[in-house]
């Protein structure tokens, strides 16, 4: 058994592969769900029993010695869709590894900086591991979360990936970061390196987070969802160690990344989607801010890179609304939709109706809160009461497959933990 | 030889494209990319080369060559790239202009 349990909830308890037919879109060539691929060396079942049945010592013991070996093998993923441990008995904080891939493609490559060594004075070396301690105190001091996985695991980051390699992803495992067009002469270059951006690095971060909780499917809608969690924690963490409000700060993702030879201000805009460059050789930002400008593409997976301006600029709506510090309210609504609510295929008017009725929740039905949430979400187009319930709701389950939950999950969902 | 070439998605989601047509370019420039063309096996590369699932901001490739009578078209998630195909990827993403 290879699925885990929150793997099959994502996939509306079908193990991973046995998708019906039809569900996958024409530009989508691959056969199985985009689930990442938990390599159990323990199964999910046996770390559940722990996790139920054991006593608080054994549960302790047990989650000590999981991230021992889990160091030891580098098997994080060990730990996934357990979040009954995660908050206990965490004697790891936090662990950062930075690689130096020395421009070739093999990861993670060569350990050049791990936790508490000095600077190397190589500015992506030092900029991946400033960023990724970044990100993770944004998650630890507000949201209480410990790491990618709320279990400690380490953040592992690669620089000098290939050879003009002008990108920066998460690959399931690691944060991964190329030095843009550095292979050029300078008159030529267009990028610089990935890791210049603070909301970059905490914006590829975010991606294991989503992996880790909402698992949000990297297509259409769920997939532009996925994007634009990546850009709001990324904002964030960008906001806060600059000390901004939401009035002060300046809404773009990858400040910095352009060299001034383009005319842009970054990649994309959360204040004004479709403004942040507009340039003869890399063309116009192609974001919309509005629903009815949504881009239905054949390419980018249907534009998950596009369409998350859309998501964007509601949170950044709400932030505004609100005032202050975006991530103490704002970001907390958005974070507890990830963690608790979200789901593999939830799309936009799923996650308005989801963080609205969080924001009732966390904050009181009627708050101001509440209505910055209605607000944000209304300006871009979508209803907070949408009637589209998205795809792969847990209200959708067949009656076998409810069971099977009550069977798996007998304390109410394989996430839990609300709090 | 006639070479259309497309990038996808990525981090800042750019859209990158390239027509080559060798005919037109330099001696020495048409023959480095006829041979990377050879050396990829292209016309034996099968159509469509997709990762296990779509990875987060990495790139997708769309790549077709006509030569003469032959055309063949592949389509490539980043990770599924083949080794022997990456060297003409790299050089057509050089030979791109963005939008
Ligand atoms: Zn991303």
């Amino acid at each position: 058994m290879t699925v885990s349990t929150a793997g099959m909830r994502s996939a509306g308890m079908r193990p991973a592969g046995m998708r019906p037919a039809g569900m996958r879109p024409a530009y989508m060539r691959s056969a199985c769900m985009p689930q990442h691929h938990v390599h159990c060396f323990i199964p999910p079942h046996m770390l559940k029993e722990i996790a139920e049945r054991g006593s608080p010592a054994q549960r302790d013991r047990a989650l000590k010695t999981l991230l021992v070996s889990e160091q030891l093998r580098g098997q994080r993923e060990a730990l996934t869709g357990l979040p009954g441990l995660a908050t206990r008995a965490l004697a790891v904080g936090k662990q950062r590894n930075v690689y130096d891939a020395e421009n070739g493609s093999t990861l993670p490559g060569r350990l050049v900086r791990a936790e508490d060594a000095a600077a190397t004075g190589d500015l992506a070396v030092d900029e991946a591991y400033d960023g990724s301690g970044a990100t993770y105190d944004l998650y630890h001091d507000v949201y209480e979360r410990n790491s990618i996985d709320n279990a400690g695991m380490r953040l592992d980051s690669s620089v000098h990936y290939q050879q003009g390699y002008d990108n920066a992803f998460w690959d399931g495992q690691q944060m991964v970061y190329g030095d843009g067009d550095e292979d050029l002469p300078e008159t030529e270059r267009l990028f610089n390196r990935f890791t210049i951006a603070l909301d970059i690095i905490a914006h590829e971060l975010t991606h294991g987070v989503t992996q880790y909780e909402a698992k949000l499917a990297y297509w259409d809608q769920s997939g532009a969802l996925n994007e634009s969690i990546s850009d709001v924690f990324g904002s964030l963490v960008r906001q806060r160690a600059l000390g901004q409000t939401a009035a002060e700060a300046d809404w773009i993702i990858g400040a910095g990344l352009f060299t001034p030879r383009v005319n842009g201000v970054g990649i994309r805009s959360m204040k004004a989607p479709g403004t942040a460059y507009d340039d003869p050789v890399l063309g116009k930002d192609p974001q919309p801010a509005h629903m009815r400008d949504y881009k239905q593409v054949d390419y980018d997976n249907g534009g998950v890179h596009i369409n998350s301006g859309i998501p964007n600029h509601a949170f950044y709506v709400v932030a505004r609304e609100l005032g202050g510090n975006a991530w103490e309210k704002a970001g907390r609504i958005w974070y507890v939709a990830l963690r608790d609510r979200l789901e593999a295929r939830s799309d936009f008017a799923a996650a308005a109706r989801i963080t609205h009725s969080l924001a009732g929740e966390l904050f009181g039905a009627g708050s101001l809160e509440q209505q910055a949430v209605r607000t944000g979400w209304t300006e871009v187009g979508i209803s907070v009461e949408g009637g589209d319930t998205g795809n792969g709701k847990a209200g959708c389950l067949g009656a076998p497959a409810a069971a099977l939950a009550t069977l798996l999950w007998p304390l109410g969902g394989p996430r839990g933990q609300v709090g | 030889m006639r070479i259309e070439f497309e990038r996808f998605g990525g981090f800042a989601g750019m859209r990158l494209r390239a027509t080559v047509q060798t005919e037109t370019l330099p001696a020495a420039q048409a023959q480095e990319i006829e041979a990377l063309v050879v050396a990829a096996d292209f016309f034996d590369v099968p159509p469509n080369l997709s990762a296990p699932q779509p990875a987060a901001d990495r790139f997708q490739y769309e790549v077709t060559v006509t030569d003469g009578e032959r055309c063949h078209t592949v389509r490539a998630d980043e990770t599924a790239v083949p080794v022997t195909l990456q060297p003409l990827l790299r050089r057509l993403t050089r030979m791109a202009t963005r939008n």
